[in-house]
């Protein structure tokens, strides 16, 4: 466990100070080929989908798309309080009380 | 002395940042206390990844079982992002000695960018001013992971079942703003296909990388081919979250 632990933090902060330097550091490193920019730009959305959507809709390795899921009214509500709101609290604000709100309910 | 005062001035200046930084920093520490890690592996992370998204990414998937290598991989990959940062500031910090920038670059987050970058356009760049800016980030960071850290403590335990959608709802928080045209949704809509599939077939944590590579893919494929031509003015850097997150989620 701890030794593990360690292992994590260890790796993730090395792989995240491996992607901070080099360009900052090595004079040579000027320019990145554009399409590799492009690229990138979208991994952000791409790893937040990718870590949320399974957590919204698997239980127990099914996917669950009806009416027992929470999570699933509750993470459409989170949304358009997103897209509105122009806020990412108040996202995470609505999506709690929305599913604490179907949790007392149901 | 004047480059103290530059110094000052960046940290000055990232207060509003690191007021927002904070707010994310909460949220990870209290998920960091439910996941049942100690205080000190909650801070250690803080100090030594300092990257909001990674570090609410890591707790998230060390609490459903510990496995390192696909933890580290995932991090890497969301904090990619930070290679577009990097050679965006790189031209201005270039006469400073290699030592200083190393230290620097440790510090760099999306916010500190953000500040930085901007100061930068109308003002003498200078490696004082961003290394104030990461500080000051790092200050409010390191606070709120213990203030959520031992916040907490004090959450009814009826609760946490509740809670666990916090991480999510502010994975949607970050991830909406980001959703700007055709090629964003096509990512989007793929991401969310692949890892529901893998999440289910794939063994262990693989299915975030796997996910994130292909459906990047789909999307700057989509794009290349002109789905719905968006005047895509973004800034290399744009599509990282300005408003506080990680990324860190992004994300930091």
């Amino acid at each position: 466990m701890n030794q593990e632990i360690v292992i994590i933090i260890a790796g993730a902060a090395l792989a995240t100070y491996a992607t901070r330097f080099p360009l900052l550091v090595f004079d040579g490193a000027k320019k990145l080929p554009p399409g590799f920019g492009k690229y990138l730009s979208f991994i952000a959305p791409a790893v937040l989908t990718a870590l949320i959507a399974p957590a919204i809709l698997v239980k127990q390795g099914t996917v669950q798309f009806n009416w027992a899921n929470s999570y699933l009214p509750a993470a459409f509500l989170s949304a358009v309080a997103a897209y509105y709101g122009k806020n990412p609290l108040l996202a995470v604000v609505t999506g709690v009380a929305s599913v604490a709100l179907l949790v007392c309910l149901g | 002395m004047e480059r103290f005062q530059s110094f000052c001035r960046g940290f000055g200046n990232s207060v509003p940042l690191g007021i927002s930084a904070f707010l994310y920093g909460l949220a990870y520490g209290v998920l960091a206390y439910q996941a049942h890690l100690s205080a000190g592996v909650a801070l250690a992370m803080s100090m030594l990844i300092f990257a909001g998204a990674s570090q609410l990414t890591a707790v998230q998937m060390i609490g459903s079982g510990i496995d390192p290598l696909p933890i580290v991989v995932t991090v890497f990959i969301i904090n990619l992002r930070h290679y577009l940062m990097a050679a965006s500031l790189a031209p201005y910090l270039r006469g400073y000695p290699r030592a200083a920038r190393m230290l620097g670059a440790f510090f760099l987050t999306d916010e500190s960018y953000a500040a930085t970058y901007s100061h930068f356009q109308t003002q003498r760049p200078t490696i004082q001013y961003f290394l104030g800016s990461g500080i000051c980030l790092f200050c409010f960071w390191c606070a709120a992971t213990l203030a959520g850290y031992y916040g907490g403590n004090f959450i009814p335990a009826r609760w946490s079942s509740i809670l666990d959608f916090a991480f999510v709802a502010a994975f949607i928080g970050m991830l909406v703003p980001l959703v700007r045209n055709g090629p964003v949704v096509l990512t989007v809509v793929t991401a969310a296909l692949v890892s529901v599939l893998g999440s289910i077939y794939l063994p262990g944590k693989w299915y975030i990388v796997i996910a994130a590579l292909i459906a990047s893919a789909v999307g700057y494929l989509a794009e290349r081919r002109g789905v719905k031509p968006e005047a895509s003015r973004q800034a290399a850097c744009s599509n990282t979250d300005r408003t506080g997150a990680v990324d860190e989620a992004g994300w930091g």
